[in-house]
């Protein structure tokens, strides 16, 4: 018999293996509820949300159907007040243009164009003049009086030319001729 | 057991975590929409009867002016009033060598901007060339959409002419397709809808409208004005060398 056999070791089985595993086990259960609980809790919030806002959007429609039509109520007006406003204005423009232009000032082209609520311009003229300063002076005049239309949104000259004849000019002929472009929009009476 | 968690983490972990920030987006936006809802519905009025009749007036003013198209024929008898209509009101008014032709390569177009309920409405420009005293000539402008069908002005051109200035203004013709309709082609609606801009979130579509925005623009003529000619001789103008570029 052999005397000096040692017994067997006990089965070493994980202990702290299945403590571990019980643990995380725990762990896994305890989230799974957790998070189901938070679910659950966003569920019924949003359920209670929706009711109340299918109680308040009962009204909704009309309310998108009223605006519709205010919509193309302003739409409609628009349309059939444009015409006339453009055209007076486009109009009163013109001869506000004759009473404002000096006597030096000739016009050689006006464009007016319709925009929503508005009109835009396009001048194009010439001044006579003795000399450049008298003619620059009379173009400030004309431009500053422009400026104060009472509908005038915006004005911009950006092309003043200056040039002299070029033959000599005939006694009492002025001597300069200012060509100028002038561009603005005005709104609509 | 590390199997076991990442299965635990693919499986419910990440589902339940998007599932979670997916109610609290859908929870967010239902509390904006609601809140919205709640601020609008405060602050609107919703139409009574005295409003509902501005919407039928307008509706009805505008559609009695747009006449409907069916035919070529039709098309060319409202050219031919309008024609009549203006030569007349150039006579009344005093202007001198009108002449009114189709605008350059102008086909008839869609007329943008209408309301939806005005489907296939679409325009056709003309031209009028006239001379006259300046202040006949305003007065024909400012005369010229005062009628039964639907007219807008688009450019108004004055230059320099011989004796008096030269004007030129397009003129827009607007009808309704009554072919295309019938056949249903509606292919000019969605531009219909997208020129006049209209801001639906604004607070003016809250209130009933004004009365005093229900009046018509009054016919208005024009105030005197200077007799004296503001325009340059044209022959004076192209005699020159230093014309302007």
């Amino acid at each position: 018999m052999n005397k000096n056999k040692q017994p067997e070791p006990p089965k070493r089985y994980p202990k702290g293996l299945a403590i571990s595993a019980a643990i995380i086990v725990a762990i896994l259960i305890g989230s799974t509820v957790y998070f189901q609980n938070i679910k659950g809790s966003y569920e019924k919030k949003i359920e209670n949300t929706r009711e109340t806002y299918i109680s308040l959007s009962k009204n909704a429609d009309a309310i998108e159907e009223t605006k519709r039509l205010r919509a193309d109520f302003y739409k409609q007006r628009h349309y059939l007040d444009f015409p006339l406003e453009y055209s007076f204005t486009a109009a009163d423009f013109v001869r506000e243009l004759g009473l404002t232009a000096a006597a030096a000032i000739e016009l050689l082209e006006v464009d007016i164009d319709p925009v929503i609520q508005g009109l835009t311009f396009s001048l194009k003229g010439q001044i006579k003049a003795g000399d450049n300063i008298e003619a620059r002076s009379k173009f400030r005049e004309f431009y500053q009086a422009l400026r104060q239309f009472e509908n005038m949104l915006h004005i911009d000259s950006s092309r003043v030319n200056a040039k002299p004849g070029e033959k000599k000019p005939a006694p009492g002929e002025k001597q300069v001729r200012l060509y100028f472009t002038i561009d603005g929009e005005l709104e609509t009476w | 057991m590390i199997v076991l968690i990442i299965i635990y983490i693919l499986l419910y972990l990440i589902p339940s975590l998007k599932a979670i920030n997916r109610y609290k987006r859908q929870l967010k936006d239902m509390n904006l929409k609601i809140s919205d809802f709640a601020s609008m519905e405060s602050d609107f009025s919703f139409p009574d009867e005295r409003e509902r009749s501005y919407f039928a007036r307008a509706d009805r003013e505008l559609s009695g002016k747009i006449p409907g198209v069916r035919s070529r024929e039709d098309f060319i008898a409202l050219l031919t009033k309008i024609s009549n209509d203006i030569q007349k009101l150039a006579e009344k008014d005093g202007i001198l060598n009108l002449v009114m032709k189709p605008a350059e390569g102008q086909k008839s177009a869609p007329g943008k901007g209408f309301p939806g309920r005005f489907k296939n409405v679409k325009s056709h420009t003309i031209t009028l060339s006239f001379t006259g005293k300046i202040k006949n000539a305003l007065d024909f402008i400012n005369h010229l959409p005062w009628s039964d069908y639907y007219l807008s002005e688009e450019r108004i051109s004055a230059s320099a002419g011989d004796l008096f200035p030269y004007y030129i203004v397009l003129l827009r013709v607007y009808y309704i397709d009554l072919q295309d309709q019938a056949s249903g082609v509606e292919k000019n609606n969605r531009e219909n809808q997208e020129s006049l801009v209209i801001d639906y979130e604004s607070e003016v579509l809250l209130n009933r409208i004004d009365p005093a925005l229900t009046e018509p623009f009054p016919k208005k003529e024009l105030p005197p004005g200077s007799e004296s000619n503001i325009f340059a001789r044209r022959t004076a103008f192209y005699k020159n060398s230093n014309k302007p570029k």
